[in-house]
């Protein structure tokens, strides 16, 4: 059985849009330690 | 235009510039290591964003980034989905951590737990499989770098793999744990940025329904969805990746290192940003049928394709983000099985008053030993990294029950954990090379897994947490 092309498309794009997120949330991470001094 | 996507120059001088930036940055780093703790565990101070940073950028290795590619390439659908639930891992660890974080405040290795918990037959057995696994997973790395510099700038084998060993041994030798951590922060970020820009360009350029649509008529094994090896290699792939995490000191010392309160959300951040990335590297994969790219060996089918339709751009992007892949998992792989030789071997076994000075001098000289050690095994070119990759399986798989059990179950005892470990990677193996790779962890784990429970149910034995609660 194979698998559909909306299933497929949305597979794609679910994991792109997740991993394009990612970076943010790293950097707000970042500033938010940063500021706070809990970097180390 | 050459037969390679990179100028040999222009390859070598991305390198030369990220090894040096690298190493002077653990240096700088490594400036404030005052005592063996800091060298090995970071001060034990690592806040979140660093944690869950290191956490993510330690499991995108050269197997997310080449192995996720070539497995969707051979299983299609299942090979990206399958390599993604090794996120699982990440997922299951989060707890744990927690818990090695309460119960071990002082200890610094995956082989103090199994040391203090089931005593020297069990910590044997142990640290055979970690060794094994250590140096599968070091050479599998070293020779990812050869590999990648080779087919993308036609760079000599054994200059790229030997620079990438002699930068990642530079930058943990003199920053320890600390350097690994921050530079893992920035190659998460080069990594993912990287990924998504090759991934955006083929969905927009090539197209989803078009790729769909290519795969369902000249390769419609790629999409099916019950493609037995391919699901087979799916728990396969679930119990690797939890064999992997549960047992290695690569993730132990970091809970260890982190603040408290971190480990827990840390290891659950990190697994929830890693669980989309090998859809995404795979995704690149599929697109290679219509794109008439077949390259010679499976492995490199990931940056083939980027290159190919990115040019020299894509071909840079592609090197970077190996190279940082490559790089984040080397340096964490160097510290942690130096920390474990140091602290386990050493200062347990040969030199147990041996001071805080000498401890951090013989740490370092681990790391530059085992660079060396994993150099001279990377030479050869002994195995694609999937093959590789999958015989290590058939080890650590058969440590997923002791260390479970034996971080929450009292009852469990150190002869049927030993047991369990051992006849677990003997099964393992023997599946390996009966049936296939991608059955090995699996077999290894579910005779480990009977041996495990036959130990509980026997067993009156009542293990007292306190017996970890080592002085140092």
């Amino acid at each position: 059985m194979q698998l559909p092309e909306l299933a497929f498309t949305v597979l794609i794009i679910v994991a792109l849009a997740l991993t394009c997120l990612t970076p943010i949330i790293l950097l707000v991470l970042f500033v938010k330690d940063y500021f706070s001094k809990t970097l180390w | 235009m050459t037969e390679f996507a990179l100028d040999t120059s222009l390859g070598l001088t991305i390198v030369i510039l990220f090894g040096v930036l690298w190493v002077a940055f653990g240096y700088w780093l490594g400036r404030k290591n005052k005592t063996h703790e800091d060298f090995a565990l970071a001060g034990r101070n690592v806040g979140f964003a660093f944690a869950a940073a290191t956490a993510m950028a330690t499991w995108v290795t050269s197997n997310t980034t080449l192995v996720a590619p070539q497995l969707t390439y051979q299983f299609g659908l299942w090979g990206m989905i399958g390599y993604s639930f090794a996120a699982l891992g990440l997922l299951l660890f989060a707890p744990m951590a927690k818990r090695i974080k309460t119960l071990l405040p002082n200890g610094y290795t995956s082989g103090d737990f199994v040391r203090l918990r089931y005593g020297q037959a069990a910590w044997w057995v142990f640290i055979i499989i970690s060794v094994v696994y250590a140096f599968g997973w070091l050479i599998s790395l070293g020779m990812a770098g050869g590999i990648l510099l080779e087919s993308l700038s036609g760079l000599d084998y054994h200059i790229g793999m030997t620079a990438i060993l002699i930068i990642c041994v530079g930058y943990t030798l003199f920053g320890g744990l600390r350097a690994v951590i921050a530079t893992d922060f920035i190659q998460a970020l080069i990594i993912i940025v990287g990924v998504s820009l090759i991934a955006w360009w083929l969905a927009d350029n090539v197209g989803l329904q078009s790729i769909h649509s290519n795969l369902s008529q000249a390769h419609p094994q790629l999409l099916d969805v019950l493609f037995p090896a391919a699901v087979m290699f799916l728990f396969n792939n679930i119990f690797f990746g939890l064999g992997e995490i549960f047992h290695s000191n690569v993730w132990w010392s970091r809970a260890l290192s982190f603040k408290q309160g971190v480990a827990y959300k840390a290891y659950l951040t990190g697994g929830l940003m890693w669980l989309p990335i090998p859809i995404v590297t795979g995704f690149i994969a599929l697109a290679a049928p219509q794109l008439g790219i077949f390259p010679p060996s499976a492995d490199m089918i990931g940056p083939t394709v980027a290159a190919a339709v990115l040019g020299t751009t894509g071909a840079v992007i592609v090197f970077i983000v190996i190279f940082s892949a490559l790089a984040s998992s080397l340096d964490s792989l160097l510290a942690a099985t130096s920390d474990l030789v140091t602290q386990d071997l050493f200062h347990k076994k040969l030199k147990p008053n041996a001071s805080d000075r000498t401890l951090m001098r013989f740490n370092r000289y681990c790391i530059l030993a085992l660079g060396i050690v994993t150099w001279l095994f990377c030479l050869p070119r002994i195995a694609t990294l999937g093959a590789l990759l999958n015989f290590a399986g058939a080890f650590v798989a058969s440590t997923i029950w002791p260390i479970v059990l034996g971080l929450y179950f009292r009852r469990l005892t150190g002869g049927y954990a030993a047991l369990a470990m051992a006849l677990g990677t003997a099964a393992g193996l023997a599946a390996y090379f009966l049936v296939g790779f991608y059955v090995a962890a699996l077999t290894s784990c579910a005779v480990s897994g009977l041996l495990c429970g036959v130990g509980v149910w026997r067993s009156q034995e009542q293990f007292d947490w306190q017996r970890l609660q080592e002085e140092r």
